[in-house]
């Protein structure tokens, strides 16, 4: 069973929302990394770069197959774990701390309600596997 | 012949399969579209002796003549422990090495090429091919565009003519602006404004008419206008010559048919290509690397492969899929058989007949262009009421022709006249026996 | 650990003299400037028996046709005649310049031949050799498509693409411009329905494989064509599997407009440890005026190249294609006929219809009706994965399938045998193959008696080292 932390906020496409005053904290999710394997590459936006909700902000790569992570609403970047570019096993090791990717800062705040919370994120994945 | 199948063989397997005839394997094709096969006009097969005969007899139709031609493709020596390795089936009938651990002796060689690449072209990363050094150059035009997100490049008219019309193939499906920069006096005009920014700056060292480029030139423009520099090399001329990397090109690609390849009427041939580091992830095809096995020891992969169509698909750096290898083996053998004094020594020979051949052929009258240095090729004038005779001459006396300029699509010699424009060229392979014979015919018709 | 060449040498050894000089000498230094370099580049300075040596060893660890049972499905990994070998190393051919077009007859006569070959054997009208590989035939295919639409004022933008095709399709639309439109299979077929209504004024075309990667024929081809035509988009038809159907149906007879044959597949060629391949693109009479310049034709005096061709997409490639690999092609094509090409691949069918059956009480194959050339089985309810048989397949002298492959099946082992194995072979395959899955447990840590054990994919992908130079570092 993958780890699902329950004060997070989720998206469909798999990344976690960690909620820090009008700034976000961004990674992918327990289930995310082990579906995808060992991650051997990251790349990772410019800070700086504005994206849309939805927006390909970065990708994750394995050896067998490569994600993208999308923005989760609209935002500027303020931070890229640059630890990433050299130790990108840290997704695997710790999707929800040291493996997070990048920080948004957040002008509309109410967007972020409508993010999956824990338990509707479960169930998403419930039905995937 | 080359299916084992007996009738009885036949016979057992469609028992086993529950059928009465091979027919019925065809079933889901809906009938109206089958093919009637009494109706279908395709000859009877031929005996193997047969078939040669029949090769023989067409191969015949092509005229042996001795090459004083190249624009792309060179007619070097060849090696003859070049072909007698790479031409071991174990390597001509594998496939891609995507099992690496039956397929260590290609992935190896791809290993050595990738290294043997990098250290001629003095970048950081090569792939393991792409199809030839045109295509290379649209594969690196691709990179470039990618990395700077700016559809347009400035390209250099001392591009090769056939490399400046794939080039356009490819900016005109991909939507890719290209500016062409002109030669003045048989060199790149960088001085000439891009209207507006570009990704990159592409450029052929030496080029198509056999000049040196201003290497400083071509760096600082590309350095002053931010982007990327590209440069297409010849491999064997470029052993003698600045390392591209020493004048800031961040993608270096060529043809490397000239590394042990034959000329075989145009393929197959060998497009390298190289690039700093920071560009690894962006650089299109297959790519080799080392790693280990679960005991520790040395073992090769292909690699990175998230950045290929089969995983990423529509997302991909590129699209290409089958290569170049069982070429880019041959390079490589070819470069450890003649090594670092070998390479010089050819590029010499190459330089110094190409330069004796100029010489003898300004004695007998002919008029050379020559506003810069050259190295293997070089251009000449031939007067129209010359130019059939000429050629006429030359064909009955075994040599090919010099290229005519004016017939290609894309081509442009800047400030030049370019309608009575030929292309010579003169590889260590000429004796100077060859080329004395040579000259002798241009003597009889300017004398 | 093998050593590379490098390891092998000593400053000073040489592997092959080069001629003496006979002309006068060009001084380098002064001639060329600061252009001119000195530096002794890093190559290997060794001889020609350590050369010889050392790729020989290499040679060793290298599966191949020539030595091992090859099923890798979509590959077509045929048996590749030695005649054609023997064709290729013939000097009239071999030693011929391109641009020494008055010298070049016969090589544009076997141009020639073998597009009408093609041309017959697909039903389409017209055929380039220029495109160098399939990919390469199908971006070549692609910028047909987009020429002929811009040609007719249309601004058609998508080019639909089934879940189960090659990743070529996907990649190559793609890189012309093309937004990919995914249409799903049902029970392995491509989904009429979903079909129907993805098609729009938008559609370019649709890109098809038939027989496809699950190894089925499109039954539904008919309509399929008129739902595509009737939208008025085109319909591209990847040749990867036209092995099945050689002197059976004719993809120009299925209403296709544009394709692209693997002369490396199907025709024999040999596929070099990864090419040189050769893709050459088949196009109906509406598409011809867009064939690659130039375009061998037959002429009053000869054969010629036709570089007058005003609405051609241009050039894909230096010269004419590959035609070593043309070349092969050719004489198999010869030596085959009519009746050798329609047994080949009545057999190809037979075959991969043979070891399915003889495989059938222990790998599921979920899309089992109507199997032409290869299928596609699954690894999913035994106790191994699709990887682990692989792997333990080498062991047995096998090459392994292809793994994973088509995605829209799990622990997918994508079996292609070709007409050329024998049924005892495809006998003893199918053995070997359940004697691995009565014992897993070996079978986890295959394979055991390869040069290497499994190689450590993940990291070599996190720290690449391409070059000997990064092995230093």
């Amino acid at each position: 069973m993958s780890k699902i932390p329950s004060d997070l906020r989720y998206t469909r496409t798999h990344e976690w929302v960690k909620v820090d005053g009008d700034t976000i904290t961004v990674g992918i999710t327990d289930y995310a990394q082990s579906e995808l394997g060992d991650v051997v590459f990251v790349e990772l936006p410019q800070e700086g770069d504005d994206f849309e909700a939805g927006a390909a902000i970065a990708t994750v790569e394995s050896v067998k197959g490569v994600s993208e992570i999308y923005a989760p609403v609209d935002g500027v970047v303020v931070a890229v774990n640059d630890e990433l570019e050299n130790v990108p096993e840290l997704i695997n090791e710790d999707p929800y701390k040291d493996g997070w990717i990048y920080k948004l800062k957040v002008e509309d705040l109410s967007a972020i309600d409508d993010l999956l919370t824990a338990e509707e994120y479960e169930a998403q994945i419930a039905k995937e596997e | 012949m080359y299916t084992p199948h007996t009738a009885e063989d036949i016979q057992k397997m469609l028992e086993r399969l529950g059928l009465e005839s091979i027919e019925e394997l065809f079933q889901y094709i809906p009938k109206e579209v089958r093919l009637d096969v009494d109706a279908w006009d395709f000859p009877e097969g031929k005996s193997e002796g047969e078939a040669l005969k029949l090769l023989r007899a067409i191969g015949e139709k092509n005229r042996k003549l001795t090459t004083f031609i190249g624009l792309g493709v060179y007619d070097h020596e060849i090696p003859s422990a070049v072909w007698a390795l790479a031409g071991k089936a174990e390597f001509v009938t594998s496939y891609t090495p995507y099992q690496a651990e039956a397929s260590q002796g290609m992935l190896q060689a791809i290993f050595e090429y990738q290294s043997m690449i990098c250290e001629i072209t003095g970048m950081d990363v090569a792939n393991a091919s792409v199809y030839d050094g045109a295509t290379a150059l649209a594969e690196a035009m691709i990179m470039a565009v990618g990395e700077k997100r700016k559809y347009r490049v400035a390209v250099s008219e001392g591009l090769n003519p056939l490399y400046r019309e794939v080039l356009s193939t490819y900016a005109n499906a991909i939507g890719i602006e290209i500016i062409w920069l002109p030669l003045k006096d048989g060199r790149t005009d960088f001085s000439r404004s891009t209207d507006g920014e570009v990704s990159a700056f592409i450029m052929q060292q030496p080029n198509f008419l056999g000049f040196l480029e201003d290497t400083e030139a071509f760096r600082s423009t590309k350095d002053t206008a931010g982007a990327l520099g590209v440069v297409s090399i010849h491999p064997i001329l470029n052993s003698v010559l600045r390392k591209p990397s020493e004048y800031g090109a961040d993608i270096v690609c060529g043809e490397g048919q000239s590394l042990g390849i034959p000329l075989s009427s145009g393929g197959p041939n060998l497009g390298f290509m190289a690039a700093t580091k920071k560009l690894t992830r962006k650089l299109p095809g297959r790519i080799v690397g080392a790693t280990t096995d679960e005991d520790g020891r040395t073992a090769y992969v292909l690699t990175l492969q998230a950045r290929e169509q089969h995983i990423r698909r529509e997302k991909a750096s590129s699209n290409i899929c089958t290569n170049q290898a069982l070429n880019a083996l041959a390079a490589t053998i070819y470069i450890a058989l003649l090594g670092p004094h070998g390479l010089r020594e050819v590029a010499h020979a190459c330089i110094n007949n190409t330069h004796y051949l100029a010489d003898r052929l300004k004695e007998v009258g002919v008029e050379v262009y020559s506003p810069a240095p050259f190295l293997m090729e070089f251009p000449v004038r031939i007067p129209k009421d010359r130019s059939e005779l000429l050629k006429a001459r030359l064909l009955s006396a075994g040599f090919t022709p010099p290229v005519e300029l004016a017939k290609f699509a894309m081509c442009s010699a800047g400030d030049q006249d370019l309608s009575d424009m030929y292309l010579l060229c003169c590889t260590e392979k000429r004796t100077k026996a060859e080329i004395d014979a040579f000259v002798e015919v241009w003597r009889e018709i300017y004398e | 650990m093998s050593k590379l060449i490098w390891d092998r040498g000593r400053a000073g050894r040489r592997g092959f003299r080069v001629a003496k000089p006979q002309t006068p000498e060009v001084d380098l230094v002064a001639y060329l400037g600061n252009e001119h370099s000195q530096e002794l580049l890093d190559l290997p300075e060794v001889s020609e028996l350590d050369v010889v040596r050392h790729y020989t060893s290499l040679s060793h660890k290298n599966f191949s046709v020539d030595n091992n049972f090859y099923p890798l499905g979509s590959c077509t990994m045929k048996y590749n005649p030695k005649v054609n070998d023997a064709a290729s190393q013939m000097s009239e051919f071999r030693e011929v310049h391109p641009l020494a077009v008055d010298a070049l007859q016969g090589s544009l006569e076997v141009m020639h031949i073998t597009q009408e070959y093609l041309s017959k054997i697909s039903g389409m009208d017209a055929v380039s050799l220029q495109p160098l590989a399939g990919a390469h035939g199908e971006l070549t295919g692609l910028m047909i498509i987009q020429a002929y639409h811009r040609d007719r004022g249309s601004e058609r933008d998508e080019v639909i693409v089934p879940d189960s095709a090659h990743g070529t399709n996907p990649a190559s639309a793609a890189m012309c411009g093309f937004k990919v439109i995914e249409v799903k299979s049902k029970d392995g077929m491509v989904d009429i329905e979903e079909l129907r209504q993805k098609v729009s004024d938008k559609t370019a075309a649709l890109m098809i494989t038939n027989p496809n990667t699950l190894g089925l024929f499109e039954k539904n081809i008919c309509e399929i064509e008129k739902i595509v035509h009737d939208a008025g988009g085109l319909i591209y038809y990847d040749g990867a599997n036209l092995n099945a159907l050689m002197g059976i149906v004719r993809p120009g007879d299925m209403g296709v407009d544009v394709m692209h044959f693997n002369l490396h597949k199907t025709f024999s060629t040999p596929h070099g440890g990864g090419g040189p391949g050769s893709g050459p693109v088949g196009v109906k009479k509406h598409l011809e005026p867009y064939l690659p310049r130039p375009v061998v034709v037959k002429g009053e005096d000869g054969f010629k190249l036709d570089f007058d061709r005003p609405k051609s997409i241009g050039k894909v490639a230096s010269f004419y294609g590959n035609f070593g690999v043309v070349l092969r092609a050719f004489v198999y094509m010869t030596v085959l006929g009519k009746c050798g090409l329609r047994k080949a691949s009545e057999l190809a069918v037979l075959n991969a219809n043979y070891l399915k059956a003889l495989l059938e009480d222990v790998l599921d194959v979920p899309y089992s009706e109507g199997t032409m050339h290869e299928f596609v089985a699954t690894s999913k309810d035994t106790d191994l994965t699709a990887l682990e048989i692989a792997k333990s397949l080498l062991d047995y002298g096998y090459h392994a399938p292809t793994v994973y492959f088509p995605l829209i099946v799990h622990e997918a082992l994508m079996i292609e045998p070709t007409e050329t194995e024998s049924p005892e072979t495809l006998e003893e395959f199918a053995e070997t193959l359940k004697e691995i899955l009565k014992n897993p447990e070996r079978s986890k840590s295959a394979p055991h008696l390869m040069p290497i054990k499994r190689a450590d994919e993940v990291k070599a992908a996190r720290h690449p080292v391409l070059t000997r130079s990064q092995i230093a570092e």
